[in-house]
């Protein structure tokens, strides 16, 4: 693991709670934006997603690239993000 | 062709079964979800399943990248020690501590066996894999440490690792024997044995998280003993090193301090101690239990690495005024001590440091003159008397006739 943010380390380190998509590791202000245009606006939702696909790494790599143009950098942190807040805190 | 425009008009519950018939994940096919489903339909349908859902655990391939890391750092390492044959004595010496190492050996080896390549990025992998387990949460924890200890010191620390294993191997039956060299190895013996007790008390509160650097098999439980068994090393290493310095010059805890400190500084110290010829081991080898130390000694980063020892220790005299060289006639070199001791050692640069400090607490001296002064010419007194006099007038003048 070649280091994480602290934006990553704040977001698993407690329940997300009502955290907006911009809390999660690796989306920022332009894919908040974005994802927050296509509906996902709290992390929760993110979750969501990341949920229903089942915790597939790809799939939701994939979909966040498609959602909101993420790119591969930004797509694995934020699925890191929510892979380790998931085998905290589901 | 007209399978993928099917695809596109396709219901939520048909494009589900289309998914689980061309064998991609069950997934729950959703407004949100579908677009991505359909693309990996088409990609599976257009002939390559391969990518399909590859489970690879995000972990293993991060650390793929780095075992060629590692795979360029063994050739370094096993480059070296060839150099430095004649310094035998020092590698022994500087990894007498190599037992805390030796204990998770057993569990190690029979991991790395399951993965064949890359040796030590492939062993550490494992452990980490076969290790933690047991609680999620251990791994959470652990792995929210080694980032910070990546960052700063991830080249050093492999290469460390690696020859901590090599010189593990080599001493794995003279382990006893080790002991009894450093031990033995000059008077230094009874100051050695103190700065072991002192410097772990030193240090352990803060380097706790910190310890699991080395990537042994990390578990909360087993860091306390491992932190504690890993300092006792890096003493001996570094008072190793002091001696060996401290005949040609004095300011060497400067050097000992910043070399654990700065990732960039290894290089340097390491030829620096080079040329001091028998150190050489030492100054490799050290860093793997003193770069522990990083975090919690180095306030200030020592970031931009110095042309020679001397000037780095000019530069550790000038930051850090307090931590002062000390005789090496007390008790060697204990870095525990050495920030305790020096204070009363050179009470001198005390005096000096504190000397600076009234020229600007003066300040207010110099305004007290100036008023001095002012009362002097143009009696302020005076005019301070009688307006207090007149204030108490009118503000008995406003009680006694309101």
């Amino acid at each position: 693991m070649a280091g994480t943010s602290q934006k990553y380390r704040n977001f698993v380190a407690e329940p997300m709670g009502e955290k907006s998509v911009t809390e999660l590791a690796g989306i920022g202000e332009t894919l908040g934006g974005r994802l927050i245009e296509a509906g996902f606006d709290k992390a929760y939702t993110v979750l969501g997603q990341y949920l229903i696909l089942k915790k597939d790494e790809e799939l939701f790599k994939d979909w966040m690239k498609e959602v909101c143009n993420a790119s591969s950098k930004q797509a694995s942190d934020c699925y890191n993000c929510l892979n380790d807040w998931c085998e905290e805190f589901l | 062709m007209s399978e993928i425009d099917n695809l596109e008009s396709l219901s939520n519950a048909d494009l589900r079964k289309q998914c689980i018939k061309h064998g991609l994940p069950n997934v729950p096919i959703t407004d949100s979800s579908r677009n991505i489903l359909i693309k990996k339909l088409r990609a599976s349908l257009s002939g390559s399943p391969a990518s399909q859902t590859k489970k690879t655990p995000r972990r293993e391939t991060i650390h793929v990248a780095k075992t060629t890391e590692a795979a360029i750092e063994t050739k370094e390492v096993k480059a070296e020690p060839e150099r430095r044959t004649p310094s035998r004595g020092a590698n022994r010496r500087t990894f007498a501590g190599t037992p805390t190492f030796e204990s998770q050996k057993p569990s190690e080896n029979q991991t790395s066996e399951n993965l064949t390549p890359a040796p030590i990025g492939a062993r550490r992998r494992s452990t980490r894999d076969h290790e933690i387990p047991p609680s999620q949460k251990e791994q959470k924890s652990t792995k929210t440490y080694n980032p910070v200890v990546i960052l700063e010191s991830d080249e050093e620390d492999q290469d460390l690792l690696l020859a901590a294993e090599q010189v593990e191997q080599r001493s794995k039956s003279s382990l006893a024997r080790e002991e009894a060299n450093v031990r033995s190895r000059s008077s230094r013996s009874v100051s050695l044995s103190k700065t072991g007790v002192v410097t772990t008390s030193f240090n352990q509160p803060t380097v706790h998280p910190i310890a699991e650097v080395p990537q042994i098999p990390i578990r909360r439980e087993t860091t306390e003993s491992i932190s504690h068994e890993i300092y006792k090393p890096q003493i001996s290493a570094n008072s190793g090193r002091f001696s060996l310095h401290s005949n040609l010059m004095q300011p060497n805890i400067g050097i000992g301090l910043n070399k654990d400190r700065d990732v960039p500084n290894t290089l340097h110290s390491r030829y620096s101690t080079n040329t001091l010829s028998s150190g050489l081991y030492s100054s490799k080898a050290t860093p793997l239990y003193t770069e522990q130390s990083d975090d919690n000694e180095e306030a200030e980063g020592y970031e931009t690495p110095f042309l020679s020892s001397f000037a780095r220790n000019l530069e550790r005299i000038k930051t850090d005024g307090v931590v002062l060289n000390k005789p090496s006639s007390i008790g060697g070199s204990d870095i525990g001590r050495e920030y305790v001791s020096p204070r009363p050692v050179q009470p001198s640069r005390r005096y000096e440091i504190s000397g600076r400090r009234p020229t600007k607490v003066s300040v207010t001296d110099s305004f007290r003159q100036l008023l001095i002064a002012l009362d002097r010419k143009y009696n302020l007194r005076l005019y301070l008397v009688l307006v207090t006099v007149f204030l108490i007038m009118a503000f008995i003048f406003v009680m006694v006739y309101q």
